[in-house]
């Protein structure tokens, strides 16, 4: 996050001259102003000049099947339409997308894809297929051909999240805390292996995890899991049996922050960025998977019959 | 809150009320002409050392009033620079009314026209405690396109208010909104008291009898307003024979009628105004002038019975165009705009009606008055007939208010001073529509009500005059009571140190003026009611000033003033700096200040051959900002640090020639970066080949950049001829006379630039019948 910092390089040159400059600088005005039509630099120019001219969105992932990687890319507009037609936007880019291994110097060149969006508008989307080294730091940089105009964002890949179990608590209900070393998990997924017969027939069953707040454990609630298997399996099934559970989450990188739930605060110039002179963000992350043979008296008491 | 106390204190400390007593009224007026004098001194000078001399000032009508008037034998002397006083003995008997017409005679030594202007007690220095008294006299000071001066144009030239330029209608006072003034015309509601083009207010110069500018700290019985009060008295017409003026100018051309309806007892004033911009200069210099204003005011004023009078006036004023009307600049690459897709149509308008019963009985100094009025204001932003399609280029803005107010007071002259109470109620409602682009469609209708109770009390300790009063209001739908005190202290001298007086107080609000704060110079207003919960606006006020007077000889004086201010807001609703484009009514609560100090100087100063020389300078000094919770500190739109305004006027047998020079620092505006689409990364499933994203602005740092400079002068020539009864006024001149590009709008979103008036010649021809 540069929240603060942007903040800062945001900041105009200060405006020169107390009061009383500034009073002189009015009188010499007033006088100028009598005597010479069009005197003094009526001239408005609405822009910061040197604030950067791209914004990057995307998120650069450490995880299985597909290893596309992509990543939007806009020319800062001067007017609020986005381009419609492919000549203008690609007028509006003419710009290069690299990714750097910091570590060993590799740089890769991305390829740009024109995107037709479903309302209509065009827009840039640099791809490239290769997996990022968990634990590693790279650098993502657009630069315009022409004048070498040039923003960037470092992000280091999270390392592999890796888990650790409890033992499942059986009370009213039945849970079972599973805790990620990640800073944050951006993404969880849930699933159990289940069947109506002991020995074939055995089927993944995916369910819905909340999302933990950074540093708490994912609390997987074996009664709702065994409520989705049923469902799975349908009413003439006497027994559900079970044999695995796991676990699939994105570790995201330290400078992946959770968003604010509002969306305008979020929305806010430098608010939510980690691209330098730039805008936009990227965010990175590393699959964790975890799987595990559940407590057989646990998993009784929700209602499974355990298969090991 | 020791206010209060203070308050009662000098309620207490007030004698008695002397019941015992006659009354002396009566009109001066030119014995040639027979015009109605204003500004003659009228003065009761008794021949029993016990009673004690009286003094008044003729109104716009020539009208004098003494009500209080101890019995015995008088000698009347009326005098006024450019004639011969007159001299008059009279008797007043207990609870008798002595009525005189006195008819001055031009003095032929003099050059009376000129001296009359040179004599008046007005003038940008005649400044108390934030309050300045505006007269006819005063508007002639800064002509505007036309013939004579207005109101709108002559409050441009004080340094306690700053205007975004010729048009728009915008007036901010002392670091206040022009939502945040009060103005009142006869004590009616008048929402947009100013027209697009700026030089011109809704209220004729014919009309104006006084106009009291409380730039702060003003008196209990004005409320509801957070910065400043505008409280325009009306001429009632000339009760005793027709008169009549009409005036034509390309900008607006106007006619007025007043006249006796029953001669001595009930008269009548109508003033019709139209522009005839879009008729006879549709462009100018290769640049369209589409405007479109105008305003209607009619009043009666009847005398029912001795001590009972009766009013009823009206006001109508409409404003249509556009604020871009002229050319669109690109980064300095001006084209002409496309009027069938320019979305810059603004127009508003207001009407209000109202009546008041007044009584004033003559056997006690007590005047009991009754008012009530009903008004509707609205403005609107975006061509006449929107689109069906919200999201659509063409998009409107709407806003509207429609409201009614009861009220009363009762004051009771006591010894030297008086006392003052009253109560109202202010009932109105509230509604917006915002189908702007890129927001979709908002809107909101609220029921807002105010309901007051003040008194003050006003005294005199030898040369100090001291006002203080206490105004308690109930604000819906915040559900809030502001209890809100004022005081006012002013010492007078008789050397060169003329005045010291001070002033404080509080003043709330209930109803929010929203403005987008994005686009430069944007000029669209949208009423929001405070929300139920939300802290009631309030402002705190200090002012401290003084007034010198030095005679430079040959009859002529120098005036200085000089005031220092603060008022501190809190509570404000201030529009969210929105990264997504459209006006938004999204408000963050926020507090604000504004610091300051004018300097004031008027010279008035007889020349060689009959000529007269009239000079006021004023300076400005300011500091204005704006805090929220989200937004940090930063400077408001209206945050003009400096100004430096110059009127000359110099009169010359039947000429006169003037100028007026305005100039200011830029005010602020917040740039940007440009735009994109925004793609809210909160997931790692965000798909960027399938997210097309929302357009943002990427705003810089709020209010961190400044316009030019701006500066404007103008000149004026006007001879006038008098034959009788009939006078014929022939105006010419050019606003602008420099040419200078100084921007009005800019908007941020379609990079639409809109300069103010370039070099504007005008010529006028008024003839007045008296």
């Amino acid at each position: 996050m540069r929240g603060s910092r942007q903040h800062h390089r945001l900041r105009p040159p200060r405006q020169r001259g107390g009061a009383t400059q500034r009073f002189l600088i009015l009188l010499a005005l007033v006088v100028c102003g009598a005597s010479l039509p069009g005197c003094g630099d009526t001239f408005v120019d609405p822009f910061l000049r040197d604030e950067g001219s791209f914004s990057m969105y995307g998120v650069l992932l450490s995880e299985g099947s597909p290893d596309v990687q992509r990543l939007r890319v806009q020319l800062v507009r001067a007017l609020p339409d986005p381009p419609t037609e492919p000549e203008e936007a690609a007028a509006q880019l003419g710009s290069d997308v690299a990714s750097v291994d910091l570590v060993t110097g590799d740089s890769i060149a991305w390829t740009e894809r024109q995107i037709r969006f479903p309302d209509g508008t065009l827009g840039s989307v640099f791809e490239r297929a290769f997996r990022p080294v968990p634990g590693r730091p790279y650098r993502l940089s657009v630069t315009r051909r022409s004048d070498g105009e040039r923003a960037s964002a470092t992000l280091t890949i999270p390392p592999t999240p890796r888990a650790t179990i409890s033992e499942p608590v059986v009370a009213d209900r039945v849970t079972q805390a599973v805790a990620w070393d990640a800073a944050r998990i951006a993404r969880a997924t849930l699933s159990v292996r289940v069947s109506g017969s002991p020995t074939i027939g055995f089927q993944s069953v995916f369910v819905p995890v909340d999302l933990p707040l950074p540093g708490e454990p994912v609390e997987v609630d074996l009664d709702a899991l065994f409520q989705a298997s049923r469902d799975a399996l349908g009413p003439l099934v006497p027994t559900v049996y079970v044999s695995r559970l796991t676990m699939t989450v994105l570790g995201a990188s330290e400078e992946w922050p959770l968003p604010p739930d509002d969306l305008r605060e979020m929305a806010q110039p430098g608010a939510y960025s980690n691209v330098d002179r730039g805008y936009g963000f990227i965010g990175a992350g590393t699959q964790g998977t975890a799987s595990w043979q559940p407590d057989a008296v646990a998993m009784r008491a929700a209602g499974f019959e355990p298969i090991y | 809150m020791r206010l209060p106390f203070v308050l009662i204190a000098l309620l207490a400390a007030l004698p008695a009320a002397q019941a015992q007593v006659g009354s002396v009224r009566g009109t001066v007026t030119d014995a040639t002409s027979r015009v109605p004098l204003q500004g003659a001194t009228v003065r009761l000078l008794p021949e029993s050392a016990e009673a004690d001399t009286l003094g008044a000032a003729t109104d716009g009508d020539g009208r004098f009033d003494f009500r209080r008037v101890a019995p015995g034998a008088y000698t009347m002397r009326v005098t006024f620079i450019g004639y011969v006083a007159a001299n008059e003995a009279l008797t007043v008997a207990m609870e008798e009314t002595v009525e005189r017409s006195i008819e001055l005679v031009p003095d032929t030594t003099a050059f009376g026209r000129v001296r009359v202007t040179a004599a008046r007690e007005g003038g940008a220095a005649a400044l108390t405690a934030g309050l300045q008294t505006v007269t006819p006299a005063d508007l002639a000071l800064a002509p505007v396109p036309g013939v004579g001066g207005d109101l709108a144009a002559y409050l441009q030239t004080l340094p306690a208010v700053t205007t975004v330029g010729d048009r728009g209608g915008q007036l901010y006072v002392r670091g206040g909104e022009p939502s945040q003034t009060l103005t009142r015309v006869n004590g009616l509601r008048v929402l947009r008291p100013f027209h697009i083009l700026g030089f011109y207010s809704a209220i004729p110069t014919e009309v104006v009898d006084e106009a009291d500018v409380w730039a702060g700290a003003f008196p209990a019985r004005h409320g509801g307003a957070l910065s400043a009060v505008l409280d325009v008295r009306a001429r009632s017409g000339n009760a005793d024979r027709l008169a009549a003026s009409a005036a034509l100018a390309p900008t607006l051309s106007a006619v007025h009628l007043e006249g006796p309806l029953v001669p001595g007892r009930v008269s009548a004033l109508v003033s019709v105004r139209e522009s005839l911009l879009e008729q006879f200069l549709p462009t100018w210099l290769g640049q369209r002038l589409p405007y479109r204003f105008g305003d209607a005011f009619a009043t009666v004023d009847a005398r029912l019975i001795d001590g009972l009078s009766f009013g009823v006036t009206g006001l109508r004023s409409h404003d249509a165009g556009q604020i871009a009307g002229t050319l669109e600049s690109f980064l300095g690459d001006a084209v002409e705009l496309d009027p069938t897709s320019d979305s810059l149509d603004v127009r508003w308008s207001d009407e209000a009606l109202g009546a008041s019963l007044g009584w004033a009985p003559r056997a006690i100094p007590l005047t009991v008055t009754l008012e009530g009025h009903g008004h509707r204001a609205t403005s609107g932003f975006g061509p006449e007939d929107p689109p069906a399609d919200p999201t659509a280029l063409d998009a409107r803005r709407q806003s509207r208010v429609e409201g009614w107010e009861v009220a009363g007071n009762a004051a009771l002259a006591v010894g030297p001073g008086s006392v003052r109470l009253g109560a109202m109620l202010y009932d109105a409602s509230v509604s917006y529509r915002l189908a702007d682009r890129f927001v979709g469609l908002t809107a909101d209708t609220s029921d807002v009500r105010e309901v007051a109770i003040w008194g003050e009390a006003e005294a005199r300790f030898g040369s100090v005059r001291a006002l203080a009063g206490l105004r308690a209001a109930q604000f819906q739908p915040v559900d809030a009571w502001g209890i809100a005190p004022s005081f006012r202290l002013a010492w007078e001298g008789r050397g060169v140190l003329r005045e010291v007086s001070v002033g404080a107080g509080i003043a709330h609000q209930g109803v929010t003026g929203v403005q987008d704060g994005r686009d430069v110079g944007d000029v669209f207003t949208a009423y929001v009611p405070v929300p139920e919960g939300a802290d009631l606006p309030r402002a705190e006020h200090l002012v401290m000033g003084s007034r010198w007077q030095v005679n430079t000889g040959d009859g002529g004086t120098l005036r200085v003033a000089a005031e220092g201010y603060a008022k501190r807001f809190s509570g404000l609703q201030i529009a969210r700096l929105d990264p997504f484009p459209g006006f938004t009514a999204a408000l963050d609560p926020g507090d604000g200040e504004a610091i300051g100090g004018d300097l004031r100087v008027d010279l008035n100063q007889p020349l060689a051959v009959g000529a007269r020389l009239a000079l006021g300078v004023g300076l400005g000094l300011a500091r204005v900002r704006y805090e929220t919770d989200a937004g940090g500190s930063f400077a408001p739109s209206h945050d003009r640090r400096a100004t430096l305004h110059a009127t000359g006027r110099v009169d010359w047998n039947r000429w006169s020639f003037s100028a007026v020079v305005q100039a200011g620092d830029g005010l602020p505006y917040t740039p940007s970066a440009g735009f994109e689409q925004w793609i809210p990364i909160r997931t790692p499933d965000t798909d960027v080949r399938t997210e097309a994203g929302q357009t943002r602005v990427l705003y810089g740092e709020r209010g961190s950049r400044r316009l030019p400079t701006y500066l404007r002068a103008d000149l004026w020539a006007s001879r006038r001829l008098t034959e009788g009864r009939v006078s014929t006024t022939l105006q010419a001149g050019v606003v602008n006379v420099t040419n200078r590009a100084n921007p009005f709008y800019f908007d941020l979103f379609t990079l639409r630039r809109a300069d103010q008036l370039p070099a504007f010649p005008s010529i006028g021809l008024k003839v007045d019948i008296r």
